[in-house]
């Protein structure tokens, strides 16, 4: 009796072991998120209203066959509806121009007048980790910035602060190479090809960015320091850090780009951005950032098209000097506010972007998230300066698992 | 200098103290301390924020090793699954993987709420240590949930980063186990009450496996921590708490 129960709680106990051991070592993950999103659009409040929803389902899937190699692939999957796929012509085709990768992983798998269903894998990477040499090839995101709102030093894939809808921002076809020197240093190679597409003239163009990265660590402080050629044209330094002054969040990133075929003239356009954060005991955060940057003659002037554009590192912004300033504020833990603003002084405009987020429970969440928009920029036919006027309200639901 | 004197007086008496009697009140404490947190430590547990009408849950696994270094895996909610959080000496940073970033964080949100619970980042973090940053005096002698405990008066030092006025603690004679604590701050108001039960094996020791927090003033709001499993003592390198690392725990 006594031999028999002490095998039952062995085997209990095996079992138990082997079920704990199973959670501790499962070597796949699935995440991801199902989302409902309106949009309303308008110029100014009395003229015409444009309504949109967006149905997007994303879903994360990582592999884990050993130690060394991770297997990781993303997609986003998107149903649009609405007056803008009606109202705005090769609207489908705008979606895969959107994707500048150098693999073709975008579909529109329906495309009626009324309703695209646009599927896109923006991750799809492998990679091989030994010691402290990681190489990883395919679709990632190379996350070089340490600002909030804009960033010089995010080469391979800058990303619109906007696009609050995206926050996994699009990824890079790239090979990377990492190597860790210690515990907050390392030395970083990557190089990319993006794909500039346009549908309607059905044009490609391919752009190769090479850089390298070192990244230290000082009085306490975060440093890092670049240098590559950026597509097919600029040879590029730039810096970055991350600390704090008092108790006050401090970073910066400053890169210089120079085309390599005129050296001589002064053609190189500096791109700078500033960012200072602080957080009362109560969790009120408070966020400013400064941008410069060099506007080239040919860079776009217009707010749609730096709404719209999928940005590179040269057009962060359409105007030299930009404020951010950003308040936010957790009313209860269920409930947070923020007021988020910007300035731009040449074009005597501005953004306002109010926004609150409530938890229904652990993983449902309601977001309304108002972007207004206001400046002086020339008539593209008279030339003269007149204000333009755009709000989007976007009412969101989203449900994580 | 005189902390790292302090700690590794209190690590080499540590074995000579047991048993014995009439131990000073700092004594108790290095004992108590020791017998939570051990030289280093592997743990998983769940945190509930409860309000009256809602609760929230969070989980999270975490390696830490003296009280320099911590690393903190967060596996739920799913929207925050995979976030780790990293603390060497006086540096934070925060890994966000769904975005691919690696963020410095200021030492302002060290006292912040720990995702919205009544646990700040310094409680998770530990950044203060209830040993060196504080001046001990036994005030009494109190039985608390059965058991016998010395009540011990914990007044900050005036360079430790505390943000309380006072701390009072109830530790089993025992046992050592940290019963109940209360956190006042500099007007001497009571903050927050702490309470420590339902003990439970560990590995090789036997330690309370849910903490409750409990605001003063806020009738229905409280935080409970639950250990779900923890190992003390680990071989844990003070590398293992690297920049690349926080990308490679799960």
């Amino acid at each position: 009796m006594k031999k028999r129960s002490i095998i039952l709680w062995s085997i209990l106990f095996l079992v138990n072991t082997y079920l704990f051991s199973q959670e501790e070592l499962k070597n796949w993950e699935l995440s991801g998120y199902i989302t409902n999103m309106q949009t309303v659009q308008f110029q100014n409040i009395d003229s015409n209203w444009i309504n949109d929803n967006l149905i997007h389902n994303r879903i994360n899937f990582t592999w884990y066959p050993n130690d060394k190699w991770t297997f990781k692939i993303a997609m986003r999957n998107r149903i649009f509806t609405g007056e803008s796929v009606k109202l705005i012509p090769g609207y489908a085709d705008l979606l895969k121009d959107a994707d500048q990768g150098f693999l073709n992983l975008n579909r529109n798998i329906i495309k009626a007048q009324s309703a695209v269903l646009n599927t896109t894998i923006d991750r799809l990477l492998l990679q091989y980790e030994t010691g402290k040499f990681i190489a990883t090839i395919g679709r990632q995101r190379i996350n070089w910035g340490k600002t909030f709102v804009w960033n010089p030093n995010d080469l391979f894939n800058a990303y619109s602060f906007f696009d609050f809808d995206y926050p996994e921002k699009p990824g890079s076809d790239a090979l990377r190479l990492q190597y860790y020197t210690g515990i907050a240093s390392s030395v970083e190679l990557a190089a990319n090809i993006k794909t500039i597409k346009n549908q309607l003239g059905n044009t490609e163009e391919n752009k190769y960015t090479i850089a390298a990265l070192w990244r230290f660590n000082k009085w306490e402080y975060d440093f890092q320091i670049l240098a590559g050629y950026f597509e097919n044209k600029d040879i590029t330094l730039g810096g970055a850090w991350s600390g704090s002054v008092k108790n006050w969040d401090f970073k910066g990133e400053f890169s210089y780009l120079y085309p390599d075929e005129n050296m001589k003239d002064t053609s190189g356009q500096f791109i700078a951005s500033i960012y200072l954060g602080y957080m009362f005991p109560n969790s009120l955060n408070l966020q400013f950032e400064f941008l410069y940057i060099d506007i080239p003659a040919d860079g776009i002037t217009n707010f749609y098209q730096y709404y719209y554009q999928p940005l590179s590192v040269k057009t962060l912004s359409f105007t030299e000097y930009n404020l951010f300033s950003q308040i936010s504020y957790p009313i209860s833990p269920l409930l947070n506010a923020s007021f988020a603003s910007m300035y731009y002084p040449k074009i005597k405009g501005y953004y306002i972007g109010p926004s609150v987020d409530y938890s229904f429970t652990d993983n449902l969440y309601m977001s309304m998230v108002v972007q207004s928009f206001s400046g002086e920029t020339p008539n593209p036919v008279t030339g003269i300066k007149e204000r333009n006027n755009a709000t989007f309200m976007f009412l969101r639901l989203k449900w994580n698992f | 200098m005189s902390r790292i004197f302090i700690v590794i007086t209190g690590l080499i008496l540590f074995p000579a103290l047991n048993n014995a009697q009439n131990l000073t009140a700092k004594e108790i404490m290095i004992k108590a301390d020791n017998l939570q947190r051990g030289k280093s430590n592997k743990s998983q547990m769940t945190m509930q924020i409860i309000r009256p009408k809602w609760t929230r849950t969070i989980s999270m696994k975490s390696w830490s090793k003296g009280k320099d270094y911590s690393m903190t895996y967060i596996l739920a909610p799913a929207k925050d699954k995979g976030q780790v959080f990293m603390k060497r000496k006086n540096e934070m940073w925060n890994w966000v993987p769904t975005i691919n970033r690696m963020i410095k964080l200021p030492p302002s949100m060290m006292s912040q709420g720990w995702m919205g619970s009544d646990y700040s980042n310094d409680d998770i973090l530990k950044e203060s240590s209830i040993v060196v940053d504080y001046e001990h005096k036994i005030i009494g002698e109190e039985k608390v949930s059965d058991l016998d405990c010395y009540k011990i008066e914990m007044i900050p030092k005036e360079d430790a980063a505390v943000t309380w006025g006072k701390v009072i603690k109830w530790i089993s004679k025992k046992e050592y186990w940290q019963i109940k604590t209360e956190y006042y701050d500099e007007d001497d108001e009571l903050i927050r009450t702490e309470i420590a039960s339902e003990i439970k094996n560990f590995g090789d020791r036997r330690l309370p496996s849910k903490l409750e927090i409990i605001p003063a003033d806020k009738p229905g709001h409280k935080t409970l921590v639950r250990i779900n499993s923890a190992t003390f003592n680990i071989n844990i390198d003070e590398n293992f708490f690297s920049q690349q690392n926080m990308k490679r725990v799960r």
